[in-house]
């Protein structure tokens, strides 16, 4: 227990792994994947495209079914970091990386996103983070798209990847 | 109350500093005693300025700001992560820019391993600015 006056710069910390609980899980895509002009599709992370970098609780991604998904499996307070490599010309439109979070009961969907402008010429990448709260539906899930409106089919590279981490729980009294 | 290891380090470029860097990364101009750390094994102004040591296996929020006027471009600024065993280096986040936001949960399972920036080319001036931070989160 640190109390005042310690000196917070020296080893009292915790080292515990199993006072930490993660709750997290990370995919990257192996293999480019392509998406049509006038399109919004979201990114799968399946087997043969994509790896698991890790995966704290086993129900938070399946590499065989809805593969795009990061499911919460948990109440809390998560945070959902994506980031993706677009190929070279963009053209006259634009092109949206897009973070959706699903809420399964009652069914909705929340968007976030950002833009790439157009006339880019080389490829670029996205980056885009997003803070949500999942009170009681431990099915609330995260996927990543890429909403194409720049005339021409894009790239979604590999390397392009996607997070899930709970920071914190929820406690009764936040309910 | 436990203290989870995070650190966070500030670039301050000296006056008149004409190009701060390349490709390589950047020397942290720290003052001593004004890097934040709850561990002070993560960052050492004299023998590793520009690396971030991690130093414990587990889940790590890694983030980094960066800013600098660039003479052309574009410029690709990269957070990285090298580890000795094996020896890699990994690219975490990336973005084209003058200014640039990055961020990345990784798992680190080398306690030798360490972060460190990359921005790409080289600035004008002495207007640049960055800090990089670590924060154990699993």
């Amino acid at each position: 227990m640190a109390k005042f006056g310690d000196i917070l710069t020296t080893d009292a910390f915790d080292t515990g792994a199993t006072t930490w609980d993660p709750v997290m899980c990370k995919v990257t895509r192996t293999t480019d994947v392509s998406v049509p002009n006038s399109t919004e599709a979201t990114t799968p992370f399946g087997t043969g495209n994509a790896a698991e970098d890790y995966k704290t609780v086993a129900g938070m991604h399946s590499m065989a079914t809805n593969t795009d998904r990061l499911v919460c499996t948990r109440t809390g307070v998560f945070v959902a970091k994506a980031q993706m490599y677009v190929n070279a010309e963009i053209g006259t439109g634009n092109a949206f990386l897009v973070i959706s979070v699903t809420t399964t009961s009652p069914s909705a969907t929340v968007k976030t996103q950002s833009w790439l402008l157009a006339g880019q010429t080389n490829g670029s990448y996205l980056n885009l983070e997003r803070t949500f709260v999942v009170p009681t539906d431990v099915n609330t899930y995260v996927t990543m798209a890429l909403k194409n409106q720049a005339g021409v089919a894009l790239l979604v590279k590999a390397t392009s990847w996607l997070s899930l981490r709970r920071v914190a729980k929820l406690l009764e009294s936040d309910l | 109350m436990t203290i989870p290891p995070c650190c966070q380090l500030y670039h301050i470029p000296a006056t008149g500093v004409g190009s701060v860097s390349t490709t390589t990364p950047i020397t942290w101009t720290i003052p001593a005693g004004t890097e934040h750390s709850t561990f002070n094994q993560m960052f050492n102004r004299l023998t590793s300025s520009s690396r971030l040591y991690p130093q414990q296996v587990g889940y790590w929020d890694v983030r980094a700001t960066l800013f600098g006027s660039r003479t052309s471009g574009p410029y690709l600024n990269t957070l990285k992560l090298t580890t000795i065993t094996p020896s890699a280096t990994i690219d975490l986040a990336r973005v084209y820019g003058t200014s640039a936001i990055l961020t990345a949960d990784v798992y680190v399972a080398d306690t030798a391993a360490y972060f460190w920036l990359d921005f790409g080319g080289a600035f004008t001036g002495s207007s640049a600015y960055a800090t990089l931070s670590a924060r154990r989160v699993g």
